[in-house]
């Protein structure tokens, strides 16, 4: 109750609001770990960008004679079977498994942000029979439906990418639709009712931007996931094929040298766990900072 | 001139008839006033004439022409009828400019009409009108106050110059100071644009001061109707005497509470 | 005196700046006596009881004054002594009578345990007390209602639940933040007079806290005016709202709609309060006020008229009304 009073208090029409983004900026410094995470992301992407320049070796080219070299100064992270610059192809591979990572997830969430406002602000049908076939997709574990779905469309990155954003849709839809529960009772919706505008309207205008906040946080925690699953779909040989330098795909082929030449397949899965990592932080961030909740 | 005609309007929500067989007229250029307590039906009836809520009987004709037929609401096309809801906190969507949110409803009117009315010096007018002012143009909701987003309402409702406006408990969430502006401002409205009302309210002394004739509602049922001043001096019906002594009164001398 | 508040000022600190909310608030409580203290959004009205029954969140501070509530001092007891309080010595009731009840637990077992808290007296004898405490918030059918869930009861009859749990002590002072606003007009003046009939029979003082001219004007002994966290008028209700001094007073009574003719326009408060993070040195109503002086800008006064009846303007000064 007395957090009630003082919310209102808080609000009355006498308190001039920082800007959202004013307050958004302060809470954001306030988490380390979120910029930490922040950083390390940005780090990984500006030398995957830049990589032509950092490195002086080429992720494909084949040099025989400097095969499974161990990690030194001109090689900092070793070379592979067939004497490529690891450190060079973990860069490249983050353009990759970072390009790829963020495209899955921001294409599933908007079709899944689409599927569940359509679901929940439409008729009760069409919401009940949406939301029993997402149940019946998320009865899977994500790892065995996208190795499932991979195996059937056949090994390759596009079908891995492909059976990703089919497993991740309906999280978003579920998400979407819980969140257009609540919004569509608002009264600005019954007021956009009255005016005589189309569904369309309503859902692109009204209902959309107010549930995407929780969409985005989401998205964002997944996005370490999806890097995961790529990964492993790499590893498992049913995504990205050699000689593409992504990384799960290293590791699968650097397995075979782990005891001779451990650092083949370590660096590597070394990248895996930072750019997860740093996801995860970043989304735990963004969600303190996007919720509304929160009010401090 | 009768502008409205309720007839026998029935509206069942499951095993609660929250409309009861209601019938009663407005006439053009009145304001209508809707009194009731919590449960009465009054924001059922708002409903169900602005297409919201679909009678489950009876008819509701505005200047002849009824306006549900076979389940379809027919009257939204032009912007003649709009509605001003309780709460401007939540009927004003946060994400939306004020611009974005007075301008959305002249999406269903002519092209040309559209043009002319989102032209910056018409909304700036506008809004000056209703009391702020051009610069409010692209602020969000949640600068304003609870007054001040009243007023985008308003501005929100005359935009496409309707015939009648439903004014539902439009100042119970304001200040009292905040009140006297805005029943100021839905006052001076009405007089130029020669504005129809229905003014729902639970507050008597308000409902007194802005309506022409009265609606009492008590469970779905209207047991009294009058010209404003009879009804208050004189009702005659049981629930419309408890309501009226019910009222607080702001006594000049200390009475004891009886 | 019963309680007494003394130059009470408090802040709120949040990410959006430092709000001066209270402003050497002072008042007092008699006992048996009801108070009400009365204003609109950001008054302050709500905080000043929090602030008495110890309830501030973390990022409130209590930047100087004294509460006195029978001549100890509520800013020094520790969270346990308090708690002992709070219930006990000082009743509550809020505007949203679901915030007090246990959702999940029967009326009748809810009042039993407060009252076994309060009295120690035996399981069986406190269900009996709870029924008769249920009567005496002329609930109908108290046997009957001690068995229901609060979600089973009307909104009033709840509040009615909410009014027997906070006088089952029963208390010294009750303080009642907007009981009524919730409620319809029916019910809201069988509340009232049902709050002052227990006030009288027990002895207890209220503190009514309400936005509502009206319902003082009915319900309470004295009132305090509230704008903007300070104090602008006090005095007995009748003379306050009969011959109002503080041109913010006046103002509020001169808005209601209350005995006027459509034709003519209400008169009206020119302007929005001034942000609490930035407060004037002088007089709170200064960017408001019609009667506006030089001298207002950086001094406020405090003016008696009469005996109790106290302003802070100049303007009351003079001899003009």
């Amino acid at each position: 109750m007395q957090a009630e009073t003082q919310l209102t208090q808080m609000q009355s029409p006498t308190v001039k609001p920082l800007s959202r983004n004013k307050i958004r900026w302060l809470r954001f410094k306030r988490n380390p770990l979120t910029l930490v995470g922040a950083g390390i992301l940005l780090i990984i992407m500006v030398l995957s960008i830049i990589a032509p320049i950092v490195t002086p070796y080429d992720p494909a080219e084949v040099n025989m004679g400097e095969r499974l070299l161990p990690p030194g100064a001109s090689h900092w992270f070793g070379t592979d079977e067939v004497g490529r610059d690891i450190l060079t192809r973990i860069l490249y591979g983050a353009r990759l498994s970072l390009g790829m990572g963020i495209s899955v997830v921001v294409i599933a969430g908007l079709i899944g942000t689409v599927i569940g406002a359509a679901a929940g602000y439409l008729g009760k049908m069409t919401g009940q029979i949406t939301m029993r076939i997402m149940d019946i997709m998320l009865a899977f574990p994500p790892l065995v439906l996208a190795m499932a779905l991979t195996a059937s469309l056949g090994p390759s990155l596009f079908n891995a990418m492909l059976a990703i954003v089919i497993v991740k849709v309906p999280v978003y839809v579920r998400l979407a639709r819980s969140e257009t529960i609540v919004v569509r009772e608002q009264l600005y919706v019954k007021a956009a009712e009255t005016f005589g505008l189309s569904k369309a309207w309503i859902i692109a205008r009204h209902i959309v931007p107010n549930v995407i906040t929780p969409i985005i946080i989401q998205v964002t925690i997944d996005l370490g996931e999806a890097i995961l699953l790529i990964a492993t779909l790499g590893f498992l040989g049913l995504g990205a094929q050699p000689p593409a330098p992504e990384w799960g795909a290293m590791i699968n082929t650097g397995w075979e040298y782990f005891i001779d030449h451990w650092w083949y397949p370590t660096f590597p899965g070394l990248a895996i766990f930072l750019a997860t990592l740093s996801f995860n932080l970043l989304g735990d961030g963004l969600r303190d900072l996007l919720d509304p909740k929160a009010t401090k | 001139m009768t502008m409205f005609e309720m007839k026998d309007l029935v509206k069942q929500f499951d095993d609660v008839t929250a409309c009861d067989h209601v019938t009663f007229h407005i006439k053009k250029g009145e304001t209508y006033g809707l009194v009731g307590e919590s449960g009465s039906g009054k924001s059922t009836i708002a409903g169900m004439i602005i297409g919201l809520l679909e009678p489950t009987s009876g008819s509701i004709r505005m200047n002849g022409e009824s306006l549900w037929q076979n389940g379809n609401y027919k009257r939204n096309k032009d912007g003649a009828i709009q509605i001003v809801f309780q709460d401007p906190q939540s009927s004003l969507d946060p994400r939306m400019t004020v611009r974005q949110i007075i301008t959305e409803p002249l999406r269903v009117l002519p092209k040309a009409v559209r043009r002319e009315r989102s032209d910056d010096r018409y909304l700036a007018n506008l809004l000056k009108r209703v009391g702020l002012n051009e610069g409010h143009l692209d602020r969000h909701p949640h600068e304003f106050s609870g007054g001040q987003r009243q007023r985008i309402a308003i501005a929100r409702a005359v935009i496409t110059d309707p015939q009648f406006i439903i004014l539902d408990e439009p100042t119970s969430a304001l200040d009292v100071s905040v009140q006297a502006q805005i029943l100021n401002l839905l006052n001076s409205l009405q007089q130029e644009r020669q504005l129809t009302y229905l003014f729902i309210s639970h507050d008597m002394s308000v409902i007194r001061y802005m309506c022409d004739r009265v609606g009492v509602l008590y469970h779905g049922k209207m047991v009294e109707e009058d010209e404003t001043d009879s009804l208050f001096k004189a009702p005659r019906h049981e629930y419309t005497r408890k309501l009226l002594s019910s009222l607080p009164q702001l006594k000049s001398e200390e009475d004891q509470y009886v | 005196m019963l309680l007494e508040i003394n130059d009470l000022s408090v802040s709120f600190s949040s990410i959006h700046g430092t709000f001066h909310v209270l402003d050497q608030v002072s008042m007092h409580i008699g006992p048996g006596e009801i108070i009400g203290v009365v204003g609109e959004s950001g008054s302050g009205k709500s905080v000043t009881a929090l602030t008495i029954l110890r309830l501030l969140q973390d990022n409130a501070s209590i930047d100087s004054g004294k509460i006195l509530f029978q001549n100890q001092s509520l800013l020094d007891l520790t969270e346990k002594e308090v708690q002992t309080l709070r219930g006990k010595k000082i009743g509550m009731v809020f505007q949203e009578p679901m915030t007090a009840l246990n959702p999940t637990m029967k009326i009748g077992r809810q009042l039993a345990n407060v009252i076994r808290k309060h009295r120690g007296v035996s399981k069986k004898e406190a269900a009996e007390l709870a029924v008769r405490a249920l009567e005496d918030v002329k609930i109908k059918d108290p046997e009957k209602v001690a068995q229901k869930y609060p979600f089973q009861l009307s909104g009033g009859m709840r509040q009615r639940v909410v009014i027997a749990l906070a006088m089952s002590a029963p208390p010294q002072l009750l303080i009642a933040d907007e009981p009524t606003t919730a409620l319809d007009v029916t019910v809201q003046s069988e509340i009232l007079k049902l709050m002052k009939e227990l006030s009288q029979k027990k002895g207890t003082s209220i503190m009514f806290i309400t936005h509502d001219l009206a319902v003082v004007s009915d319900f309470c002994d004295r009132v305090y005016v509230m704008y903007q966290g300070k104090i602008v008028e006090s005095g007995q209700t009748g003379e306050v709202l009969s011959q109002p001094q503080h041109p913010y007073t006046r103002a509020l009574i001169e808005s209601l709609p209350e005995g006027k003719k459509k034709d003519e326009p209400l008169k009206v408060l020119e302007g929005e309060p001034f942000n609490l993070a930035e407060r004037p040195a002088g007089c709170v109503f200064f960017e408001r006020c019609p009667l506006r002086a030089e001298r207002c800008r950086s001094t406020l006064p405090v003016v008696s008229k009469g005996k109790h009846h106290r302003v802070a303007c100049w303007e009351a000064d003079h001899d003009h009304v």
